[in-house]
């Protein structure tokens, strides 16, 4: 690579990182309304100048980039890594002027946490943060859940391509031929599960006792919360504070609906309701979660920990379903999994922390498809060491149709699950090194890495600062799924020597 | 002169008094000894197990909302940054005024109730069932103020943003001719 090309290349990932960070500037104008709207001048200052720092950064990128004459797929994996991590740091602007965080890395580890719809949170004194303020929370771990860059692809994209962008962040299903109009898809699809959820938690809201108006914005907030899988709440004790079964049940049903494909929604309201019964990762999801919760009830009744079924479910069940699907709503506290809990309880959650949701969806984990097509390589293994030497074994599975299974899927699929149990493994060693226990250590690295928001009292505001860049690191690495940070890795190497190709 | 009689009258009257007297020192000491554990929120949730189902006072902000449900009411209390959900009365739930929200301190209560790890009644909730409620201090309203200082860097960094935008557009409008 020569250095005019280098300069070519960065030029387009900066014009294109401008692109989405005007998309996030625009973003904070919802916040910035909902200050004014309240009288509150104090939260509508912080917002404006987080408007204006993160505009005039973008129009300065777009200005100094170049668009090129296509992007291609390297400067679509680099622009989605690289984005993400300017976008958290200018997003994090309005947290630290609330001051309701102690340092700015706790504002960046926050915003990281909502962009890839983890949900844990170092923010102090939560209940008392102003609407603004959870209004600008709860919109980036919704807009995290469908990805700034397909915000940005459905916002600015005026031609084809851009493929490259769509897969690094972690999407690879198209919808449609266009990435364009796949992107348009996504974002027609949440809003409208946006304005139908929100009325459903509106009418739950008030009838367990919230005024109209409080009422409607947390249920704004908990469905976002629930659609992406992103697991933050507007109140400290998370789920536990409205104490209510019928808002457990609500949320659970949006969480759970929030992590399956957007191409299974998109089939399923085009009339294929089939396709919901039959598809791999909904048949991998609904195994491991019957798995999960009998191993989760069982070390629960070994513990005794509730009085009765409902608590069993209303616990134990709603705990492993938000684990599973990596949404981290939580209706106990952190300290009861450590004292209460039990080893093989805390072990299921944190399996299927690990497991995640669906591919192309707003949840992470290793996700069904992939934990799908790994068990079907074991089963036609199998079967090829038990039948004759010389037959072709061929397994089918059905995924939007009948496929073959072949040699690449498996092979792509082991390496990002080796990836996470990588980053996993060092997440639980940073714990570990930081002086927490294994199995909490572990605990806490799952669901960072795997995006999910539970907590078992590691993360907080007093947690060494190395060990919360290494969460950082996780939930970055998870959501994008590795490629953009490879690819950007490769991409940053090759400027290094390309750079010594020019002067040798 | 006392006669016999009125010594034994004395003496009853004496032993009665005593006896009176050393059974309200009984009853106070008795109070005072099975006055109900005060027990900060914090330690309550982390040692859950250890106060199940006992009859403990707990002190705190009353935060968010009150939620009615029939003749009862949830309300949450904050002492140290961690909150508990407490079951009372509607009663009882009417003496709250303030609630802790932004620019709001909620009032400050005393609640002395039962309190379970896993509420039987309310799907394993960790909670307090009040039995009496104490205002403590009355919440009030606090002015957030916007620094003039902020609100001129804010409205600077717009314009400054839109400038930037508006060259921007105007250079894609004249490269691309859209």
């Amino acid at each position: 690579m020569t250095k005019n090309d280098s300069l070519k290349d960065m030029r387009i990932i900066l014009y294109y990182t401008g692109n989405i960070l005007v998309g996030v500037a625009l973003l904070t104008i919802i916040p910035l309304l909902t200050a004014l709207f309240e009288h509150d001048a104090a939260s509508a200052a912080d917002f404006s100048i987080s408007l204006g720092v993160t505009l005039t950064l973008g129009a300065t990128f777009c200005l100094l980039g170049n668009k090129g004459e296509q992007a291609g797929w390297k400067h679509g994996m680099v622009t989605v890594a690289f984005s993400w991590l300017v976008a958290t740091v200018v997003a994090a602007i309005p947290y630290w002027l609330s001051g309701h965080f102690s340092s700015y890395l706790d504002c960046v580890f926050d915003v990281m946490s909502g962009f890839t719809t983890t949900g844990i949170t170092l923010v102090q004194d939560l209940d008392h943060v102003p609407d603004s303020l959870n209004m600008w929370r709860h919109l980036i771990t919704f807009v995290g859940g469908q990805g700034i860059v397909v915000l940005a692809l459905a916002l600015f994209a005026d031609k084809g391509g851009g493929y490259g962008f769509y897969v690094g962040e972690g999407k690879d299903e198209r919808l449609f031929p266009s990435v364009l109009h796949t992107a348009k898809a996504i974002w027609r699809i949440s809003l409208l599960y946006l304005v139908l959820g929100t009325i459903a938690m509106w009418v739950v809201c008030i009838s367990i006792g919230m005024d109209i108006g409080r009422g409607f914005l947390h249920a704004l907030w908990i469905f976002m919360a629930s659609w992406s899988t992103g697991g933050f709440a507007p109140m400290s004790q998370n789920m536990l504070y409205y104490h209510s079964r019928s808002f457990e049940i609500v949320t659970f049903i949006f969480f759970i609906v929030g992590s399956f494909n957007f191409a299974l929604h998109a089939a399923v309201l085009n009339g294929d309701r089939k396709e919901l019964l039959r598809n791999l990762e909904t048949m991998s999801f609904g195994t491991t979660m019957s798995l999960l919760s009998f191993f989760t009830a069982w070390g629960l009744v070994k513990c005794h920990v509730y009085p009765n079924l409902v608590g069993l479910i209303s616990k134990g069940f709603y705990q492993l379903a938000s684990a599973h699907t990596t949404t981290g709503f939580m209706t106990i506290y952190p300290q009861q999994f450590v004292n209460e809990w039990g080893d093989i309880a805390i072990l299921a959650v944190i399996i299927a922390m690990m497991f995640g949701g669906s591919a192309c969806s707003t949840a992470g984990g290793f996700k069904g498809l992939r934990v799908g097509i790994l068990f079907k390589a074991l089963i036609q293994d199998t079967r090829r060491l038990l039948g004759s030497s010389k037959a072709i074994v061929i397994q089918k599975y059905h995924y939007h149709g009948d496929r073959t299974l072949g040699e690449q899927q498996v092979r792509s699929a082991a390496l990002v699950v080796l990836m996470y149990m990588g980053i996993f493994a060092v997440g639980t060693l940073a714990g570990c090194m930081a002086g927490y226990p294994l199995l909490l250590s572990a605990f806490e690295a799952a669901s960072a890495t795997g995006n999910v928001g539970l907590t078992i009292g590691v993360s907080s505001p007093s947690m060494p600062a190395f060990l919360k860049l290494v969460y950082i690191f996780n939930m970055w690495a998870g959501r994008l799924e590795f490629m953009a940070i490879l690819a950007s890795a490769g991409f940053v190497a090759s400027l290094f020597r390309g750079g010594r190709h020019v002067h040798a | 002169m006392s006669t016999p009689r009125s010594w034994i009258r004395r003496l009853l009257v004496t032993l009665l008094l005593a006896a009176l007297a050393s059974g309200a020192t009984a009853q106070a000491a008795l109070t005072e000894g099975d006055a109900p554990l005060s027990v900060p929120i914090a330690q309550l949730v982390t040692h859950a197990k250890e106060y199940d189902g006992k009859t403990l006072t707990v002190e705190g902000e009353a935060i968010g909302d009150l939620m009615k449900r029939g003749d009862h009411s949830w309300v949450n209390i904050l002492e140290d940054g961690v909150a508990i959900g407490v079951w009372l009365t509607n009663d009882q739930a009417s003496c709250i005024h303030e609630l802790g929200r932004y620019g709001n301190s909620g009032d400050l209560i005393r609640v002395t109730g039962t309190f379970h790890r896993a509420c039987p009644d309310h799907g394993g909730d960790l909670d307090m069932h009040a039995e009496t409620l104490q205002i403590l201090r009355r919440g009030e309203k606090h002015n957030v103020e916007a620094t003039p200082q902020r609100l001129a860097v804010g409205i600077g960094l717009c314009i400054l943003a839109g400038i930037l935008t508006l060259i921007w557009r105007y250079r894609e409008r004249k490269t691309t001719g859209v």
